[in-house]
Parts: C-alpha cells; structure tokens; sequence
C-alpha cells in the first residue's frame, strides 16, 4: 500500500515553501508601511508591524481637500477611461479588419506598422512633432500617442484565429456587415483578452508621469502621478498644494503623512482592481502568447 | 460583357478592376483600420525626418529645414559629446547599470518558475504568484516613494532602526544618496518589481512541456534535479536566449525600467551614479533647450544598440546554434 508522499517529509519543498513565503512577505511589507503610515499623524515612524502610533486621517482629510490635488485625481481617472478605451478598441478593431491576411493591401499595413519599431526619431524629434501638431498642453496629448499599440493589435490578431469561420458566415449570410460582425461577435468572443489590456492600457495612462512633466505646462492638466512625482521627491510640498495647505503651518515632518496618503490614493485603485482582472488576464496571456 | 474566353485574365487593366472591386467590397475594413494608420504616421513616421537635427545647429525660430549646419561637416555636435566631460562618467554609469542588470535579474525568473513548478499545494501557488506579479503594476513613481520613506536617512526610518538594533551600524545610513549603493539598489529594486512578472513567461513554457519527457527521465532513474536539468532547462534554453538578445539591445537605454528608476530616485548627491545617457540627453535637451546636442545623443544610443543587438545575436548563433534572426 503506498503512502502519498506528503510535502512535510521532503526538506527541499520545504526550502521552497519558505522561499516563497518570505518571498511574498517581502513584497507586501512595503505596501503595509505605506498604507499604515498614512494613518498615523505621530511625527516618528519607523518600522513598523501593527498599528500607527496616533492614529489620524488628517492626512487624507487634507488631501480631499485641496483642489490642485482632486483636479489631478480627476484628470488621471479621465485618462484612464477616454484613453484605454480608444485604444483597446481601436487596437481590436484594427486586428479584426488584418486578421485574414487577405485583405488589399494588407502587407502594406504591416510593413508600415512594422518599420517604425526599429527606427524612430528620438525623443527632441518626438517632442517638436507633438508641438507641430498642436497636442502640446492639451489633454489630448495624453491619450492620442498610444491609440495604437502593435503588440496589442498581434495578439487580439491571434486570438480573433482562434474563432470558427462559420460564426462569422452565419451572420454575414443574415445580412450583417463586416463592423456588425466585430462588434456582434468578435468583441464578446475575445472578452478575457480584451478585460487583460483595458487593465494594461489603464494602469499605463494611470501611472503616466513624463508627459505630464515635458508636454503640459497647465497646472489644469497636471495627473495624479505627476504631482506625486513632484512631491516624493522634494521636503517642501507647499508650492504643489492649493492654498489652503500654506494655511494649516505644518512642520516638515508631517509632509511625510502626507506623501504617503498620496502614494496610497495612487496605488489603491491598481491593488484594488487587480486581483479582479487577475482572472483574466492569466488567461488572456496564455490564449494570445503561447498559441502563437 | 465579352465572353471569358475570349478574355485575357492577365490584362492589367482587367486586373486592376478586380482590385478595386476587392477593395470596395471590404472598404469597411480598411476604415477599420484607418485610424490606427493616421496614428502610426502621425506619431511614428512625422518625427523620423527630425533626426536630421543631429547634424544641424537647431534653432525653433527657424525650424527643421531652416536651420544651419552643424560644423565639421554636420558632426560638430557627436565631437562635443565625445569631448564632454560628462560623457565618460553618463557611459560608464549606463553600461555598468546595464551590465549589472543583465548578469543578475535574468536569472531569478527563471528560479522563481521552476520553484512554483516543483511545489504542489494549487491555492498556495496562486496566492503567491499573485502577491509577486503585484509590484509590476504599481508604477516606478510610487515604488520609488516607498522606497524614499522606508530607506529615509532620518533615524526612524525601517531600515535605520533594523540596521541600528542589530548593531550593524552605529549612525542613520542614507543610501539613496549615496552613489556606492546606487547600483546596487537599483538592481535589487528591479528584481523586487520584475522578478514575478518575469516568471510568467518561462511558467507558459515549462506548462507546455511534453510530460512523456519527464517519465522518461524518472523511468532511467532520475529524481528531481535530474528532471529539472534534463528536461526543463533545455526546453525553456531558446525562450532565454530571445530574452538576451532582446536585453543586449536595450543596454545604451539601462536595460529594464532604468529610465524611470533613475529619473525618480535620483538626486543632487547620488548624481555621479545615477546620470545615464537618457537622463543626460533629458537634462540637455528637453530641459536645458540644446535639442540638436540631446538628438545627437539618441541617434549615438540607437546605433550602439542596434549594433549590440546584432553581436549579441551573431554571438549567440556561434556559441549556442540559437539566436533571433
């Protein structure tokens, strides 16, 4: 009679076991810091394994109040949706129309898709042509660059493959047009890989800092990462907050606090959404990469 | 209509209609793809004929085309930067960050896959995969926020108060400012962000490996670091070797996320450490307004990685019969 072969006898499982459990461990104490200091309003802090010292939510308080900080909060969320929307569906719309390859002219759309991954002007060229076309300090210069995305555009070519002729004959012999088709059919189809690059495309346009900082100047325009780039990286915050900060006399130390809350609003949304997506996006990766 | 047979189907004329009929038959797709084409020559093709700005003194007032040209037969600005004092401290820093980079995180992916591999116990792998894929997504501006808090030179500080209980050192350390530690700490924060993402690829691979392979391995006899290196290694060897070449070509940018890390972490004190091409050409050109000197730089920075990119796969194809093209 044989005995499964428990995990606990095999000393270099349990190597591994710990491994991976420091190793976790070690990638979440950094978020708990973050996330527990926030709260606390006392001037040390420290390393930290429960609770704040004095608890506070002055710190957030403060930041729900400031007017340049909401509007950059604004313009972040308002890039992540206008800008991962245009693009996924952009990028799939595209793969639909190239996904036979036996379109006219098909290979002239790749090969001018293809060329410029290896040549480019380079980022002053890159720069004056944004300003030639008039994007520089508009919002559009957030969202338009990145509408299409070859990588994307491959692997939704991939999985739309994936899915049978005959559906498509079906309803193109009940009369629908090829657009019907893509949106009737295809898009629901390729749900997991569409929900994998909206979450890609997303905490991309979330994250965005470099054009904040060299294509906008208005202080209107500014993100969320921008201002905590900003601020990270400098004592004296005051000339990035409204008004109302100059007024609360706060010493250096508590910037600290304030940071941090800032840093927290900034990765909430992504740690938040992300476990969701995870679903997804394992299974959107593995439909798109490996079947190539 | 004449009779077919009486038609030559190689007409060109004949042919050209049935072009055109193809394509007004699909013109909705082509409208599909339409934006994605006015984006692409928009925001990739216009910027290309800038780079003649390299050879030129550029001036905005005048523009690309009316602007004069450099001196020394357009290569003035490639003489100033090899002359530039700067240019052997901002080379050094980028390849030394490159080099360290490429020797040390191409590696732990690959442990940490065949690690999840080896262990069972299903809830237990996903949990953790997942807790290390996190940092990926949490962009380099907040990593570098964390990292300023709990590496902060005040005496409180996480990393403080552990040196100082243990006794490892006897006043607060600031190491972000410091540029022996520098290098080193970019590394290993890179390897805290990427390590899990990295894994993803070689977990695809090693999930799709033939399990008769494996059986055979056991029946002659071997146990499990017999598999690992019979069986697994070989197969995920051309994945790595792609992921190489790819590295070797990103080597005048950093390699990996330098760019971001280094903009956000750097400071007035780690600055002998911290300036790499990128950020000189940065600091030059967007900011400083020398646009002919930085383009001069980026056009410098393609060529080598276009030429490393080359060797690197030449050299591959020599040593281990595998390479990218």
């Amino acid at each position: 009679m044989m005995r499964k072969a428990r995990a606990i006898d095999d000393p270099i499982l349990i190597l591994f076991y710990s491994m991976l459990i420091v190793w976790s461990l070690a990638i979440l104490y950094p978020f708990y810091y973050v996330v527990i200091n926030s709260f606390n309003g006392a001037l040390r802090y420290g390393l930290v394994l429960d609770w704040p010292r004095v608890f506070t939510l002055e710190n957030y308080q403060i930041i729900f109040k400031d007017d340049r900080l909401l509007r950059a909060m604004f313009v972040s969320a308002l890039r992540v949706v206008i800008g991962s929307s245009i693009t996924v569906f952009n990028c799939s719309m595209c793969a639909f129309a190239l996904r036979k390859q036996r379109l006219a002219l098909c290979n002239f759309y790749l090969i001018l898709f293809t060329i410029p991954m290896f040549f480019g002007g380079g980022l002053i060229p890159y720069f004056l042509n944004l300003k030639r076309l008039g994007l520089y300090d508009t919002f559009w210069v957030y969202v338009t660059p990145s509408v299409f995305q070859f990588f994307m555009v491959v692997i939704f070519m991939a999985n739309f493959r994936e899915i049978p002729d005959a559906m498509e004959e079906s309803a193109t012999i009940d009369g629908a047009n090829y657009f019907r088709v893509f949106r009737s059919i295809f898009l629901p189809m390729s749900m997991p890989v569409i929900a994998t690059f909206l979450l890609f495309a997303g905490v991309g346009q979330w994250s965005a800092y470099f054009d904040n900082l060299y294509f906008v100047r208005k202080e209107s325009l500014d993100t969320l990462a921008g201002v905590l780039l900003r601020i990270i990286t400098r004592s004296d915050i005051s000339q990035y907050m409204s008004e109302m900060y100059k007024d609360w006399g706060r010493t250096q130390a508590d910037t600290q606090g304030i940071k941090l809350a800032t840093l927290v609003v900034s990765v909430v949304p992504v740690v938040a959404i992300y476990p969701f997506m995870q679903r997804y996006f394992i299974k959107g990766i593995k439909i798109g990469a490996v079947k190539e | 209509m004449q009779p077919t047979a009486t038609r030559d189907k190689r007409d060109p004329l004949e042919l050209r209609k049935q072009w055109v009929r193809r394509f007004v038959n699909e013109r909705v797709l082509h409208l599909m793809i339409l934006p994605s084409v006015i984006a692409v020559i928009l925001f990739s093709y216009f910027p290309m004929p800038g780079i003649i700005i390299a050879f030129k003194n550029f001036s905005i007032f005048k523009g690309i085309w009316g602007s004069p040209w450099a001196r020394n037969s357009g290569f003035e600005h490639f003489v100033d930067l090899f002359n530039s004092p700067l240019f052997g401290l901002v080379l050094r820093n980028t390849i030394a960050i490159a080099v360290l980079k490429l020797s040390l995180l191409l590696i732990p992916p690959i442990i940490l896959a065949i690690i999840l591999t080896e262990i069972r116990g299903t809830g237990f792998k996903k949990v953790t995969q997942t807790i290390s894929y996190l940092p990926h997504f949490v962009s380099w501006v907040i990593v570098g926020g964390i990292m300023f808090s709990l590496l902060s030179p005040m005496p409180d500080s996480p990393i403080n108060r552990v040196l100082m209980s243990l006794g490892l050192v006897r006043e607060p350390v600031d190491i972000i400012n410091n540029p022996v530690w520098f290098w080193p700490l970019l590394v290993m924060s890179e390897m805290w962000k990427e390590v899990g993402w990295g894994s993803i690829l070689y977990l695809a691979v090693i999930a799709g490996i033939n399990p008769e392979l494996y059986e055979a391995v056991y029946i002659a006899g071997g146990g499990r670091w017999a598999k690992i290196r019979y069986v697994t290694l070989p197969s995920i060897t051309s994945t790595f070797v792609i992921v190489f070449i790819l590295a070797c070509a990103t080597i005048m940018s950093g390699f990996g996320d330098t760019f971001d890390q280094v903009f956000v972490l750097n400071t007035a004190a780690n600055r002998s450490a911290s300036l790499t091409l990128d950020l000189y050409a940065l600091r030059i050109g967007l900011e400083g307004g020398q646009y002919s000197f930085a383009t001069a730089i980026g056009l410098f920075k393609s060529i080598i990685n276009l030429v490393l990119l080359i060797s690197a796969n030449h050299l591959s194809k020599r040593v281990t019969d595998k390479s990218l093209f």
